[in-house]
Order: structure tokens, then sequence, then C-alpha cells
């Protein structure tokens, strides 16, 4: 399943309110093609999850989430033996005088296996379904090796039931925020995107398009005043999900235009740090340029 | 500049320019360049060049140089509107045919033209620089790596005696010991354990017949530390540069949980140089810059630390430990926002400072001054000693 042309994928993720620009159609056109994995890296907020997540619409199939976190091991993230329910089965089926290979065998059959969701993206028998490996970087460099294996196969061994190939293989998206370095052998299996703040202009589409009812003044505004802040260094810079909030706040407030008072009453949707607030305090005058720039 | 006419032997070539400048490409992605190249529409120029960059970088650094390169092999004529002495002099060269072994050498120079390896070093000492298409390629970088004083400083290698080691090595094990940091979230099988470990107590089961004499238990294990050594190697420090470097070896030794950095005015990591120096007894290290012997600014790089690393390198399971003698140069109102910034994310903070031993002296200077309230061991490193002391001394925040 490969797409059209590069203007096909633009278009159908726009009609999911998703503004791709070149390089991120690219790399879908590739992901699909190639079949290679791609891995996302940026700040948080500026689409990654939701790349993965408009690309399962577009594709009209199935997105399978794996959250990564600290301390997640194969059997949450691959699949797991439903325990009780096999005790239970014992119990009951204790009766019935059946040899020790036979309750075995039927223990350990498929009505009692969990799948997580690594298993479960490798065993769709319909379509490829999308694979969204999320915030790979919080999860333990052992479990990213055992990442490397199956991406690598898509494949599993479960050793009472054998091993479960996949028929299609998912387009995998790994996002990561660098909180980790990740290692040299996992990048080498993937496609490599930077996704950084979006500029001026793409930041007045996104907003024009999740809002439609904003007017373009205002959006314009929001975009000047947001690619002043993150020049900053706040500690934690506002991304795009940021703006959004910021511009459905405004819209409900029925805001037209932007000053320093609507801003310092909103502020709490950009910044959600006692620190950064404080910067802000200090670089005012910048930001009041910049508005002041952006309404002539 | 393509060399051949053949678009694939051209994609052959570069790649092995991106190799030169520390890509790691294997058979694999050059591969999968090509056949990336079989989906896209080439006579775009935007396409090929994503394609490209999509399948043949890993990093933001190398997304970063990629741009640079990129520029540099396949639109020479843009690149040239402002041509460097260095490239002038490789252009020379360009008429004569490059065979053999000679070939990859001429083609390294040729492309170490100043904005390349202005590129290539500040991205090493990890300032984010913006690669616009719309700028004029790289020429602010170029003129920083002419006009800098410090441009030619320490280009040469630094070599540092790692003798010495079994006492580095007892302290670095007792320092290990030492930092208990209780018990991670994370469930592993365990004698102790407190939670029923379903999976192998039905195994076990099987040999008694299905009924579970020998449960097994999954219990939290002990969280493992990490180590964040950030070293002065300024000038005024250079004393004891050896031994901190020692201890750091013996530590990363010890230790996959340890991340090295050294600093003078500006930040440089050499983790990796000190774990791969394991058979030989001195350390060499090469491209270190502005971050060995020059003057002090600990506010501008523990700010570049904390902007860069510290969001990975710095959990609550982190030991922070510097080793400086506090004569910050810089304002100490930077130096105060990274030391509570690294206060907040870590287990505790170790400041070593070797002054601590000259009788009279007091934690004056503004820059100890303002970290002082962020600290929570303030101690003497001198000798192999005193390390082995440092992990009776260490207090932490759980």
């Amino acid at each position: 399943m490969a797409f059209a042309s590069l203007q096909a994928i633009k278009d159908s993720f726009a009609k999911q309110n998703y503004i791709a620009d070149d390089k991120l159609a690219t790399a879908l056109q590739l992901v699909t093609a190639l079949e290679k994995p791609l891995l996302v890296e940026g700040p948080a907020g500026v689409g990654k999850t939701a790349c993965a997540k408009v690309l399962a619409a577009v594709l009209d199939t199935q997105l399978i989430r794996l959250q990564c976190y600290e301390g997640l091991d194969t059997s949450t993230a691959l699949y797991e033996w439903n325990y009780p329910k096999q005790m239970l089965h014992i119990r009951l089926s204790e009766q019935r005088g059946k040899s020790a290979a036979e309750r075995e065998a039927e223990i350990f059959g498929e009505q009692f296996l969990l799948r997580r969701p690594l298993l479960e993206a490798i065993s769709q028998s319909d379509k490829p379904p999308v694979l969204l490996i999320d915030e790979i970087d919080r999860a333990d460099e052992e479990f990213e090796a055992f990442l490397l294996e199956l991406l690598g196969e898509f494949q599993v061994s479960i050793p009472e039931l054998g091993t479960i190939k996949a028929k299609h293989k998912p387009f995998v998206i790994l996002t990561s925020n660098r909180i980790r370095e990740l290692s040299d052998a996992l990048r080498r299996r993937c496609l490599y995107l930077w996704q950084g703040y979006p500029s001026f202009d793409k930041e007045v589409r996104i907003i024009e398009t999740h809002l439609p009812a904003i007017n373009e003044q205002l959006a314009e505004q929001i975009a000047q005043v947001m690619l002043k802040l993150r020049a900053m260094h706040f500690n934690k810079v506002p991304g795009v999900a940021e703006s959004l909030d910021w511009a459905q706040a405004l819209v409900s407030l029925h805001k037209g235009m932007l000053d320093m008072t609507i801003i310092e009453q909103t502020l709490g949707t950009l910044l959600k740090d006692q620190e950064d607030w404080a910067l802000f305090e200090a670089h005012r005058g910048e930001i009041e340029l910049a508005l002041y720039e952006a309404n002539r | 500049m393509p060399n051949y006419l053949d678009a694939s032997r051209n994609i052959l070539d570069f790649c092995s320019l991106l190799r030169l400048e520390g890509f790691s490409l294997g058979p694999q992605e050059v591969q999968d360049a090509l056949s990336a190249l079989t989906y896209i529409d080439l006579a775009d120029y935007s396409q090929f060049k994503n394609a490209l960059s999509l399948v043949l970088c890993s990093t933001k650094q190398h997304e970063e140089s990629f741009d640079v390169l990129f520029r540099a092999y396949f639109l020479p004529e843009a690149t040239k509107a402002r041509p460097p002495e260095s490239q002038l002099k490789a252009s020379e060269g360009e008429g004569s045919d490059e065979t053999g072994e000679e070939a990859p050498q001429k083609r390294k120079k040729q492309y170490h033209h100043p904005e390349v390896s202005a590129l290539a070093s500040s991205a090493e000492l990890g300032e984010v620089t913006d690669s616009d298409d719309e700028q004029t390629p790289g020429g602010v970088m170029t003129l920083r790596a002419f006009f800098s004083p410090f441009s030619r400083q320490h280009e040469t290698p630094v070599d540092f005696s790692l003798e010495d080691k079994d006492e580095m090595r007892e302290a670095a094990r007792q320092l290990i010991a030492k930092v208990r940091l209780g018990k991670s979230r994370r469930w592993r099988s365990s004698n102790h354990g407190s939670k029923f470990h379903f999976r192998r107590t039905l195994r076990k089961a099987l040999a008694t017949g299905g009924e579970a004499f020998n449960p097994a238990w999954l219990g939290h294990p002990l969280r493992k530390p990490r180590f964040v050594l950030l070293l002065d190697s300024s000038r005024s420090m250079s004393s004891y540069s050896d031994k901190l470097l020692q201890f750091a070896h013996a530590l990363s030794q010890r230790s996959s949980r340890v991340d090295v950095f050294l600093f003078s005015t500006r930040l440089k990591r050499i983790t990796k140089y000190l774990k791969q120096a394991r058979a030989s007894s001195s350390l060499h290290l090469t491209d270190l810059g502005e971050a060995y012997g020059g003057g002090t600014q600990i506010g501008a790089c523990f700010a570049e630390f904390v902007r860069r690393y510290a969001q990975g390198a710095v959990t609550p399971d982190t030991l922070v430990l510097i080793a400086s003698d506090g004569l910050d140069t810089g304002k100490p109102e930077i130096l105060e926002r990274a030391m509570r910034d690294l206060h907040r994310r870590s287990s505790g903070v170790v400041w070593l400072n070797p002054l601590l031993d000259t009788e009279g002296y007091k934690p004056t200077a503004k820059g100890m001054q303002a970290a002082l309230p962020y600290i929570d061991t303030f101690c003497t490193v001198k000798d192999a000693s005193s390390f082995e002391r440092l992990s009776k001394q260490i207090r932490l925040r759980h």
C-alpha cells in the first residue's frame, strides 16, 4: 500500500485537520513504500503522536498504540497468559481425566493468551495496522534491544505456542522526546525525521484548520507571539498543542485581537511553570514589540 | 560536486562523503536510499533532498550537517558564491583525476571548508544552529570559525594519564555501593517479593501435578544510581584534572550509568572516550576545543548542560558530582538558575572543591555563593584517599 503522490498525502492529511509539510509527506510515503519504521523526534507538542493517529485514519486502518514508560516489559508490551483463567480452567477440568499433555495443550491455547499491543500489531489478518510506539525514550535500554528484534523480523516466538509471523507488516511510527539518547542500532533501523516547531505560515494554517471560526488577524497574531515566545529559553517551551489551546481559549472568550492584558489573563494555557512566568515578565517588552509589529 | 553521470554512482559517492563526516552508513542504508529514490519524483529538488535525508540521517545533528553537505555536493555553484580559501585550493586540484586510495583523502579536504567544519564543531559543542535554507549558507558561522580567538585552541589532542587505578577503582566501588536510593517501581522476580508471580508459579506447578507448592514472587528491585560528573578543566584546575579524570574513568568502568562532561568556557561530553579508554593507560581526548584549558564560565556551561542534556542525563536517580574551584567569570544569576535546576532534578548535588583544603579558605567567591544553597555535599578532593573518603561524606535527598 503506497500513496500515489506527495500531494495526495498532504490533501488527505489536511482533510483530517493535519497540515503535513513536504518532508513529513515524503517520510510517510517512504514508510509505506519501504516498510521501514519511522522515528520522529522533536520537542513536546508538535504533533508527533498526532501524525500516527492521522495516518491510521487516512489509511482507514487500526491504530495500535504502545505507550512506553520506565519498567515496561514484554508481559505488558507483547503478550501475557491469562493466569487466573488458566487456574480456573485447570480446577474445572480436573475431574475429566485428561492426561497432563492434553491439559497443558489446552491451557496454553489462544483463548488464554492476552494480546498486548505489539502482538496485536503483528497478528492483524486483514490490513496492515499503524503501530505507534510512543515516547520510546522513556522505556529502558533492554526494551529497546527487544524492540529491535521485533522491528527487524516482525515475528514473535511464544514458547508454548510457536512462532507468530506478521501477515501484514505494520506501519511503525516511533516518537521520542530525547529524554534518553536512543541507541545507534535502533536509529539505523528507522527512517529519521526531526519535527521542530512550525514556521509562521504553517502555524497560521494549523490554527485556521483547527478553529475555522477564528479570524485571520488573530491567528497571525498568535503565530507571531508564539514565534517570539519560542525564541526565549523557557523551561517548558510551548508547542503547537499549546498554541491551539490558547487560540481555543481566545475564541471562547470572544477576543478578536491580542493585547498585553489578554495575553496575561490567558498565559496559563501557554506557560506552565512559575519560573517561566517570571521570565515572561522579564521579557514583556519584547512581546509587546512583537504584538505591535503584528498589528501593523 | 557530482562526479558521475550515473545517478546511483553519485549517491554512492555522496554516501562515502557522509561517512567521512561521521555518518554511520552501512550497505543497507545505501540500498535503502537508492530504493527510496524510486518512489519519489526525482525532478523535484526538495523531494530528492528530503528522501535522502530521511534515510541517511539518524540524529538531529546529522540533519543539520546533512543540509550543508548536500548543498556542497549537489549544488556546488551556490556554495561557490562565497569561496573560502580551502575550497579554492581544492578546486585547483580538481582537474586531475582522483584515483586509488588518494581520492577519499582529497575529497575529505575538499569538503572540510570552514562552513562544514564550523558546523561540525558547533554541533559537537552542543550549539543549536538554525541552518535556514534562505540564509546565506553559513555566513555567520564562517565568521566565527575564522575570527574566534579560540578557533585554533586545543585542536591538538590532550592526553591524561590514567594510572594509579587501584585506589580510584576502590573509591568508585565504594561510592556506587554507598548510594542507596530505595526501590524502583518495576517488578522483578524475587524471593521476598510481595506480588504473586503467576507465570513462574504455574510453570513450577506443572512439576507438582498442578498444585502450586512453591509459589514464586515478584518484588521491586533496588534503584540503581546514575552519576553525572561535571569536571572543570580550566587552567586554574589543571593540576587536578588528571585525578578527576582517573576517578571518572574508574566510575565509568564500574557502572554503565555514568555521564562525564568537561567544561571550561564551553561544555563537552566525554563519556564515550572514557568508556573506550579501557585498555590503554592514558586517555586520549581530541577536539576538546574550548572545553579545556581556558577560563571558567561555570554558569554558562551549566546552563548549556541543563538545556541540552539535563532532561536525559539527570533523573531522580542521579547524583550530580561537580568538580570546580567555583571561580566563575560569568554572571552568578545564570549559575544560580542552573544549580537550582540540577538540584531539583537530581537526588543530590556534590560539589568537590580542591580549594577547600587550603587553610583559611571560605567559599566567598560570587559563583560559589550563588551555588551554595543548592549543594547537598560540599567537600574537597586532593588525592586518591580523599576520593575514598568521598563515599562516606555524601548525603542524599530522597
